[in-house]
């Protein structure tokens, strides 16, 4: 049986206009280049050392 | 060949001259992008939106700069009715490609038309507003809000479902099956709206023919679409989602009306309209005034007659009064005229019986009077003898006492009758004398 609290809570609210702005700021997802990228800068620092 | 991440040439070990990046594994990754972004398009084509955006998230996780995956992903959240979304993915998507990129056109597309943009932050508030009633336990402002704010935007997939979940609460099963049937119109894997009829003891093979149906709804007659969609939610509104079609039936093809044969009936509508509001309103209002204002004449007229017929009347009785007083007049001068006649008669009786001495003794007196310069005296003299018995001698004095006392006129008439009725008298020549002067 559904709980209506517990759905209701899931629900998020909607983004309005007035925040797109940092929504699109803010979206910095990492893809697969970024995360190799990332290995490979600790990889040099590694050899660096 | 080119490095896939930076653009720099790619060595012969397989790694990028300037990021060092592997060829071959970001190769596999962009073509693992891909892939999603297929599949993601594939479940988009069959309205399972849900499904398409996890696909495109997971294209974009791949490969952010993904720009095919990135716009269809604002073009899923916009049909669901996340236009704010929508548009962020698309702003993102013109940050990566500037120049051809599809995403450019759409935001044009919205800007262009401020309202549209308005509108979806109405939704928007509109939206959280009624998420927020409904977490305050004020569903019924919760319900209310939803309603109008899907009268409005009936593609907000994220509006029915809450509606259907307070339909639940509200143990009204029925409403909210409909409700969740309209998502699945839209997006016919949402996971939660299959999750709600599960929940609700809806088999499984009834839930597969909600889905069926909604591959009916004919993706390229979109306008006809939606007003069939706005038309039933009005109804949906208004009678309460029982009263709505099965979406079997509801679905079919568009046949544009033909207004103009229907003008025609309007004008002739309007025409009987207009003269059932002048009969009924307009022509009573207007014979009640002509009538009244008819009454105020006939009581006008009736109160100037009954003025005239007193003025009349009081003018007959003024007018009788006058001929009674006329008569009684009449009567007064007959009866003076009588008097006067029995005063003569009785004058000539006594005048006969008066002896000649009396006349010849006034005619004295009045010599005397004159003598002494009482003129007055003398013409009453006369005049009394005059009366007794006309004489030259009484004359002669009555003219010389007007005479004297300069009443010439009388003196005037007096000797002229003195020489009318006696022109042998010896007083000829001085009467004459008196005249000439």
């Amino acid at each position: 049986m559904i709980n209506f609290e517990e759905e209701v809570r899931k629900f998020k609210p909607s983004l309005e206009v007035s925040e797109a702005e940092d929504a699109i700021y803010n979206n910095d997802v990492k893809d697969i280049t970024d995360v190799l990228e990332e290995m490979l800068q600790q990889v040099m620092e590694r050899n660096d050392n | 060949m080119v490095c896939l991440n930076c653009g720099a040439p790619v060595l012969e070990n397989g790694h990028c001259s300037q990021c060092h990046m592997s060829y071959k594994l970001l190769a596999k990754a962009f073509n693992t992008s891909n892939y999603y972004y297929n599949i993601g398009l594939d479940r988009a084509c069959v309205r399972d939106l849900t499904g398409a955006i996890d696909a495109l998230n997971l294209a974009l996780k791949y490969n952010k700069q993904n720009i095919n995956a990135r716009n269809l992903l604002g073009l899923v959240y916009y049909e669901m009715g996340e236009t704010v979304l929508g548009l962020t993915q698309w702003v993102i998507s013109s940050s990566y490609l500037p120049e051809g990129n599809v995403a450019n056109k759409y935001l044009k597309e919205i800007q262009s038309d401020p309202m549209k943009i308005e509108q979806a932050n109405q939704l928007a508030k509109q939206f959280n507003q009624a998420l927020t009633h409904a977490k305050q336990g004020t569903k019924d402002l919760a319900f209310i809000q939803l309603r109008r704010l899907l009268s409005s935007y009936p593609h907000f997939v994220k509006g029915y479902l809450l509606l259907a979940l307070l339909y639940m609460d509200n143990g009204n099963n029925d409403k909210a099956k409909k409700a969740l049937k309209r998502v699945l119109r839209i997006d016919k894997n949402n996971t939660l709206a299959v999750k709600y009829l599960s929940d609700m003891g809806v088999a499984p093979r009834e839930i597969m023919d909600m889905k069926e149906s909604s591959k009916r709804i004919d993706i390229e007659s979109s306008y006809v679409d939606e007003d069939q969609f706005k038309s039933d939610l009005q109804t949906f509104v208004e009678q309460g989602i029982d009263e709505l079609d099965d979406p079997d039936e509801s679905i079919g093809s568009f046949k544009e009306v033909n207004h103009n044969k229907f003008n025609l009936v309007y004008v002739t509508v309007g025409i009987i309209v207009g003269m059932l509001v002048f009969w009924l309103l307009i022509l009573p209002t207007k014979l009640d005034s002509v009538n009244q204002k008819s009454r105020e004449i006939k009581l006008d007229y009736s109160e100037q007659m009954s003025s005239k017929n007193v003025e009349i009347e009081d003018l007959k009785s003024q007018i009788t009064d006058l001929n009674q007083q006329i008569e009684a007049n009449n009567k007064v001068v007959e009866d003076e005229k009588a008097a006067e006649k029995e005063q003569e008669k009785s004058f000539g009786v006594i005048r006969n019986y008066v002896p000649n001495s009396t006349y010849d003794a006034l005619v004295a007196e009045a010599a005397k009077a004159l003598e002494a310069s009482d003129y007055n005296k003398a013409i009453t003299l006369c005049n009394v003898a005059i009366e007794i018995h006309e004489g030259e001698e009484a004359y002669y004095y009555l003219g010389m006492a007007y005479h004297n006392n300069h009443d010439e006129e009388n003196a005037k008439a007096t000797f002229t009758r003195l020489k009318e009725n006696y022109p042998e008298s010896s007083h000829i020549e001085d009467i004459n004398e008196l005249m000439t002067e």
